[in-house]
């Protein structure tokens, strides 16, 4: 036990929960209505924009998991970065058309622009039950983080009932917050969250290179085939091919993450999005500079430090950040740099279970169960099934191994991006048939689930031969080729016989703002 | 089942159209429209992509900056460069609604 690293982690987490219950009153509106309680009525600016989709896509895993990855694979690990650097450009291009579109029409999730662009509820429900199986595990994985946090602060985690309580508590607080103030909560929160992390990483960035001789020294430590990707030779691409897959098929999926359309939709307009997208690069150059802790733990030889050793043991490279912050820093300040962790696994699960409960209200209750429900019925429903949504997801972690989250979550990238021909596609064009699209998600999930059994859900690689070359890509990519092409096929074939439609409530001024 | 709707200045009726397409009206009709992305933004917005996409130009150790490899600096020097390309888009776009 370190009796100020508790005691500060303890003050930071209850001034977050306090801020979360109070943020019901902040630019109130009318929380009955599921555009206020689930996109904060559409009129976050330019800062808690900034802010809030900040808090919604560096999230608590990512801070352990990435430090993980260049801690136990090196290089490879390192992919976060060019992923988001692709992210921008991308979403600065596609997103804004998303927004306007749903602006114009009250979409809430991408599956209802989708059910209204080409008039397929089944469309739409592929694309909404799509997103909702995805962020589960998503958030399963936030509270594994918080249970890293717990660790670290030396209280029990578990087994039995007692080892939970931390977790459970941790739980009620992010569960209360949410039911009460819907996305006005993270938003807040978010605020603290990134001053924190800031603090954090800052501190972390500039303390341990000096501590542990310079970066010189640093990389000198890393053993050399981690120190950079393994060469092309013969037609072997070996892991280059499938660094650049991965950080585009990532980038790619990031974009249409329910979490990600309900940060981009509360937005107050497509010039609050478009300042966003220039100025939230700097999460990313954070995120470069928490995996090169990756490499600095590796340096200080953590996990045969004797204090830190059962930890490793338990937690495996997950350890690499938390173990920094014990090791190198007081006890204080350790407990301001685990709180930031912690709470940066409360805004993304926050936003999260919003967003799923959105695509639950919105594509299956409303559109299959109870076409009537009156808004404030709606709005009711999508509160439950955030709670909902949440248990669902600390019942993962109480009750499956670690890996099935892990393993997933890894899934779960390559499940969105077979979303991609239908949302990112429809907002260009409406050329696509629907059940063209259908087979094509088909087709891609299909093989997408198939190639990742290859490695028992291990890894999301996937070796493609053409000729006398071997390509190892992500999973991901090649099945979204897949999904392209039986789409076009499909919608060509449909046409050509005549049974193609077109029906579409938009218009294509709709999608300009 | 039809609705009124706010579109562009005027109202308009819609109305699902089950035959042929929804609506005549194209994307040609808003070649000019200020908040469309012209072949320059396109080009500004790639240029970062590229440069991380480039991997087996900048998978190596060499040149060093403070002790950090190639592979390491140039991704990470790509982070803020990839702000200034998306900013020079941000200010053509502002620039251009302003004047039409």
């Amino acid at each position: 036990m370190h009796f100020w690293t508790i005691a500060v982690f303890l003050v930071c987490f209850v001034l977050v929960g306090w801020i979360g219950l109070r943020a019901a009153r902040w630019q109130s509106g009318d929380l009955r209505e599921l555009h206020e309680w689930g996109l904060g009525g559409r009129r976050f600016g330019r800062w808690v924009t900034w802010f809030l989709i900040g808090g919604d896509l560096y999230t608590a895993y990512t801070f352990i998991a990435v430090p993980a990855l260049v801690f136990g694979a090196g290089a490879l690990g390192f992919f976060a970065l060019p992923y988001t650097v692709l992210v921008y450009p991308l979403v600065f291009a596609i997103l804004p058309r998303l927004w306007s579109v749903a602006h114009r029409h009250g979409y809430v999730t991408a599956a209802d622009f989708v059910a209204g662009r080409y008039d397929s509820p089944l469309l739409a429900l592929a694309v909404a039950a799509t997103g909702f199986i995805a962020t589960m595990p998503y958030i399963a994985l936030q509270l594994v983080g918080i249970q890293v946090v717990i660790a670290a602060l030396g209280l029990p985690t578990g087994p039995g009932w007692v080892g939970e309580i931390p977790l459970f508590v941790a739980f009620a607080v992010l569960a209360a917050f949410t039911y009460v103030s819907g996305l006005r909560a993270p938003a807040m929160i978010a605020i603290v969250k990134d001053a924190l992390v800031y603090i954090t990483i800052l501190a972390l960035i500039l303390v341990l290179p000096i501590k542990l001789g310079g970066f010189a020294a640093i990389f000198a430590q890393v053993p050399r085939d981690h120190l950079l990707l393994p060469a092309v030779h013969g037609g072997q691409l070996g892991l280059q091919s499938f660094y650049v897959t991965l950080a585009l098929g990532s980038a790619m999926a990031l974009m249409f993450y329910p979490h990600a359309t309900t940060a981009v939709l509360s937005a107050r307009g497509t010039d609050t999005l478009r300042w966003n997208w220039v100025f939230l690069p700097a999460y990313s150059l954070v995120l470069g500079l928490i995996a090169l802790l990756g490499f600095m733990a590796q340096a200080a030889d953590l996990s045969r430090m004797p204090d830190l050793a059962p930890y490793f043991q338990t937690f495996g490279p997950q350890f690499a950040m938390p173990g920094l912050l014990l090791h190198f820093f007081p006890q204080w300040f350790a407990g301001l740099g685990l709180a930031a962790v912690a709470i940066g696994a409360l805004v993304p699960a926050s936003i999260m279970s919003i967003a799923a409960a959105n695509l639950f209200t919105r594509n299956l209750y409303k559109a299959y169960l109870r076409p009537q429900c009156s808004p404030h019925d709606e709005t009711q429903m999508a509160k439950w099934m955030s709670l909902v949504v949440k248990l669902g997801a600390l019942l993962f972690i109480l009750f499956l191994p670690l890996q099935f989250a892990i393993q997933l979550q890894l899934m779960g990238g390559i499940l969105i991006l077979q979303t991609l021909p239908a949302i990112a596609g429809g907002l260009y064009t409406r050329w696509f048939d629907p059940r063209a699209l259908l087979m094509g998600w088909l087709a891609g999930m299909g093989w997408g689930i198939w190639a990742l059994s290859l490695t028992s859900f291990q890894k999301s690689v996937y070796a493609l031969s053409l000729g006398s070359w071997t390509i190892p890509g992500y999973v991901g990519i090649y099945a979204l080729l897949l999904n392209l092409l039986v789409a076009v096929l499909a919608t060509l074939v449909l046409r050509l016989v005549g049974l193609a439609h077109r029906r579409d409530i938009t218009q294509t001024a709709d999608y300009l703002g | 089942m039809s609705e009124m709707a706010y579109r562009n200045g005027s109202f308009v009726t819609m109305e699902p159209d089950l035959h042929g397409p929804a609506h005549t009206m194209t994307e040609s009709r808003h070649p000019h429209h200020p908040k469309r992305l012209r072949w320059f933004d396109i080009l500004l917005l790639a240029i970062p992509c590229v440069a991380v996409l480039i991997v087996p130009f900048y998978n190596r150790v060499e040149p060093k900056l403070w002790g950090i490899p190639f592979f390491y600096w140039w991704q990470l020097m790509w982070v803020p460069l990839c702000s200034v390309f998306l900013g020079l888009v941000y200010l053509r776009l502002r620039r251009r609604r302003a004047g039409s």
